[in-house]
């Protein structure tokens, strides 16, 4: 068990090596360069100039290394465009990111698994049919178009209501949490619709195959009671790995919510570098996102034994 | 046996494919559904531009009209009539998700039928290069990678394929694993087969039916990419047509004509969803299948 | 052992599995030579190691120490699939579902390419027929009936006509009326042929019939080599009495036997070199089978017992049984 902690912390800094090395390339690999946009549009011969101050004129490598070192120190550089450090910038910006992402999936897991609890009990109806058929379509739906049609149906029908608005916390927690509701809820309706057909299906065969199940029936207990007693702890743990997994999709696609919604995260600062070619946000902005994606996988991949019984049990008895 | 012989057996077994399949088709509602829906808006790609003669690039004087007997699905912001566009949008998407799907699966799935059967080192290895393109935020890097390179078909493709690759080969290597002790591949690796021919002949057609469940389901993410990438205006170019581009184009006149959002909204939904139904009923198909 | 041609020797062979510090000892320095010809078999219970040999007497695994020997060479696992087919032991997986019984059996014939595709052809409906096949081969494993299916996996082991075949556990997973015919079909095939068989199984009724000469296993050991037709009467191992005595009491000879039931602990099989395998069960086991490994003894012609009492009866054996059980 130690063996495997330990290799996956060993392999994470690679991981990131490997990624941030990535990025570097594809960004550093374009044609035109931020020094185009930075220098005055009348002195085009001051480019070469401004390329050499800003250390663009190095070879490749050269640049990469010296990145990295900076970065190993905690020192991610300045925004080309704004010169304020990325560091102070993100601090700022990645709890919002974070925010939205964990309110999406706690607002996912408690629709998906809830639907999926209901799918069960009238296994076979209507109902259940039903419930199948919308998580296909949730799944099928990307989210900036929940976004935007939130915000359209938010214009025509409820004028009055701020969708786009966002209120810091230090404003005042609830106000914080209103603002961030509908983005969360535009960007949970994949994970909602993946957590249900994962639990509805998990439960399927524990209600088959369980003999538990089998015998409180024929003791007489009632589905609802089988269904939350039993079946709901068991198909529920293994969704651990998966609401990881989900949680690392929505921080991959902040961007877009956060751009339609105007909120200032991660994602929107770091699709405006992209756009504006500004190296060391797009490096330090994709290198936080993988970060995050990767501990959060570690974590669940930890987690996962220490909350199922049966892996606790196994690793007592070798 | 003489060549009639031989496509008389080869159409026999044709038919008799064609037979089953509908067969499968009959018995699961939802893929019946996905399938019919899917053909329907290929079809409706395909015969298009045959049918409606009107340019999806035609500025005109008539904005933001709703459904007309000039305009079928009505008209947006520049008078270009939403049909024609959509219909290119849907012909520029299904372009993207052949072949950005196709090059997944076959890098991907013979990646990792070779890392699956084989283990050890090229196991490891494939495992090791899936973790760190895993781990990459993959709408971020193809992002970037647009912004880099621009935004042309093969580089969209190029990105989609890599992003994807990692799933379709650990679905692959997942399916190797499991076959390489059969008894009938035992008998394959004694009798000295290739390990070419080993995974051609028997580990690749025993997994087909989970390949192609995974396979559909890739081709659903890539669509989900690609309509998002487009309306970031990173996939087609104005002026010409996509599906993520016109919802985008959209939201600044949504109040006034939501038609113009919610036409191309719509098609992106059935058509991502009509995939994803055929998934999921293959998945059941095939789990029925297994049961029995 | 004797002068007997000896097509096939294992040498000191062993085969752990898992890590060094707590290996799994399936088979623990085994000598055994097959002679030309001969089937023997190789019978014990689960965890006996016989499967393990199996396979690397095929070539489908590799001793982790010793040596085979294929005439009278030292043999790798890539020379030893040469020469050497399998008949598998569960029919629903050993053929591949997606192939026609002709397929499945041209298979090993296609890959050694030694025939033209034409007497290849002929060489597969001739053995198909051969398993009384005639009239199937078009079918697909589905089609087929559990016994049927084991025809065709033997049909496909018989195709290149290979030296050594080994049935591990072949008739295992049939339905008891089912297995006379495949048993008596390996029978007559062995005999045409002058193949040297290798027949592994669990069910000692089973190995006595089939077999020439038995070998007798336990948790990685050999425990007795014996002539079948000598097994009943002069087995000498108290483990093949225990084995022998289990057979119902139709099948046995005229001599009805009792039952010897054994007690104690299976010791694990990551247990290593203290003494005899079989000691915490044997009821005859002393301190000294506790703690040194008994050898195998030639003790007659063509019969070796790994005792330190041996060669013992089953009166004894039984005798024995019967105090440990009373006290």
């Amino acid at each position: 068990m130690t063996r495997y902690v330990l290799t996956r912390l060993l392999i994470l800094p690679g991981t990131l090596l490997v990624v941030s090395f990535l990025s570097f390339g594809i960004v550093n690999a374009s044609p035109g360069s931020v020094a185009a946009s930075l220098a005055d549009p009348n002195d085009p011969a001051s480019i070469p100039r401004i390329e050499h101050e800003l250390g663009l004129d190095r070879p490749f490598l050269v640049q990469y290394v010296d990145w990295l070192g900076s970065a190993l120190r905690g020192d991610l550089g300045s925004s080309f465009i704004n010169q304020r450090a990325v560091s102070a910038e993100f601090a700022s910006r990645i709890g919002i990111t974070l925010e939205i992402a964990v309110v999406a999936v706690l607002f996912a897991l408690v629709v998906g698994v809830g639907l999926a609890m209901l799918a069960a009990r009238y296994r076979g109806t209507r109902l259940d049919k039903t419930i199948m058929a919308a998580t296909t379509l949730g799944v099928s739906i990307p989210s900036f178009m929940v976004a935007t049609l939130l915000v359209l149906f938010f214009s025509l029908y409820v004028p009055s209501y701020p969708i786009i608005s966002f209120t810091p916390v230090s404003e005042g927690l609830l106000e914080n949490l209103r603002s961030v509701l509908i983005p969360s809820f535009a960007m949970s309706l994949p994970a909602a619709a993946t957590f249900c057909r994962y639990v509805r299906a998990a439960s399927e065969d524990i209600l088959r195959e369980s003999d538990y199940v089998r015998t409180a029936k024929a003791k007489g207990a009632g589905r609802t009671r089988i269904l939350l007693s039993h079946v709901l702890p068991n198909a529920v743990v293994p969704l651990a790995t998966v609401a990881g997994l989900q949680f690392g999709y929505l921080i991959g696609g902040s961007v877009l919510i956060e751009t339609i919604f105007a909120l200032p995260g991660v994602g929107s600062r770091l699709m405006q570098a992209i756009t504006e070619r500004d190296f060391p946000v797009v490096q330090a902005g994709v290198l936080l996102l993988a970060l995050v994606f990767v501990l959060v996988t570690l974590l669940v991949d930890l987690l996962y034994p220490l909350l199922d019984p049966r892996i606790r049990v196994l690793r007592s008895a070798a | 046996m003489t060549a009639v012989d031989a496509v008389r057996g080869l159409r026999s077994r044709a038919v008799g494919a064609l037979a089953r399949s509908l067969q499968v088709l009959r018995s699961d509602r939802g893929l019946l559904v996905g399938v019919v829906l899917f053909v329907a808006i290929v079809l409706l790609a395909l015969l298009g531009p045959l049918v409606v003669r009107t340019d999806p690039f035609q500025t005109s004087a008539e904005v933001l009209l709703g459904p007309s007997w000039d305009h079928l699905l009505g008209t947006d912001s520049v008078g270009r009539d939403l049909l024609a566009r959509v219909i290119g949008g849907l012909r520029y998407s299904l372009q993207v998700v052949i072949l950005a799907t196709a090059g997944t699966a076959l890098i991907g799935i013979s990646l990792g039928l070779l890392a699956g059967y084989l283990g050890g080192r090229t196991d490891w290895i494939a495992m090791r290069v899936t973790d760190v393109l895993l781990a990459i935020p993959s709408l971020m890097v193809a992002i970037a990678a647009i912004a880099s390179f621009g935004a042309g078909l093969r580089v969209l493709v190029l990105v989609l394929v890599v992003t994807f690759v990692s799933l379709a080969l650990r679905v692959a290597r997942a399916a190797a694993m499991q076959l390489r002790e059969r008894d009938y591949v035992l008998s394959a690796r004694l009798s000295k087969v290739g390990t070419a021919r080993i995974l051609w002949i028997h580990v690749f057609p025993n997994s087909r039916a989970t390949l192609l469940v995974q396979t559909t389901l890739t081709a659903a993410l890539v669509l989900l990419i690609e309509t998002s990438l487009s309306f970031l205006g990173l996939g087609a170019q104005s002026p010409a047509p996509s599906l993520g581009g016109m919802i985008a184009d959209g939201r600044t006149w949504m109040e006034v004509s939501p038609h113009v959002i919610l036409v191309p909204t719509a098609v992106v939904i059935a058509l991502i969803s009509s995939i994803t139904a055929i998934g999921n009923g293959l998945d059941r198909v095939l789990a029925r299948q297994t049961a029995r | 052992m004797d002068d007997r041609e000896t097509v096939m020797r294992f040498v000191h062979v062993s085969r752990r599995f898992g890590s060094k510090r707590n290996p799994v000892i399936a088979l623990d320095d085994i000598e055994l030579s097959v002679y030309r010809g001969e089937t023997l078999g190789i019978v014990g219970e689960s965890g006996s190691g016989k499967s393990t040999l199996a396979r690397i007497a095929v070539g489908l695994d590799h001793a982790s120490d010793g040596s085979v020997h294929f005439e009278g060479r030292v043999a790798d696992p890539a020379e030893l699939r040469e020469h050497a087919q399998m008949v598998f032991q569960d029919p629903g997986s050993s053929l591949d579902p997606l192939r026609t019984v002709i397929d499945s059996v041209r298979e090993p014939l296609d890959a050694a390419g030694t025939l033209s595709p034409a007497d290849r052809g002929a060489r597969v409906a001739e053995v198909v027929d051969q398993v009384g096949l005639g009239l199937l081969g078009e079918r697909l494993p589905k089609q087929l009936s559990g016994g049927q299916k084991q025809r065709a996996s033997i049909a496909r082991a018989l195709g290149p006509v290979p030296p050594v075949i080994v049935c591990d556990e072949a008739v295992t997973a049939l339905d008891v009326c089912v297995r006379a015919s495949v048993l008596n079909l390996l029978k007559d095939v062995q005999r045409e042929s002058g193949t040297t068989m290798l027949f592994i199984s669990h069910d000692m009724s089973i190995v006595r019939y089939m077999s020439d000469r038995v070998v007798v296993m336990y948790l990685g050991q050999v425990m007795e080599v014996v002539p079948a037709e000598r097994l009943h009467e002069q087995a000498g191992h108290p483990y093949s009495h225990v084995l022998q005595s289990a057979i119902p009491m139709l099948q046995q000879g005229t001599v009805a036997r009792s039952r010897i039931m054994v007690h104690g602990d299976r010791p694990s099989v990551t247990a290593t070199g203290q003494g005899c395998r079989f000691a915490s069960r044997c009821p005859l086991a002393t301190e000294r089978c506790r703690a040194e490994v008994p050898l195998l003894r030639r003790v007659d012609d063509e019969h070796w017992v790994a005792c330190h009492y041996g060669p013992v009866d089953y009166d004894r054996t039984l005798a024995a049984a019967l105090e440990v059980a009373a006290s």
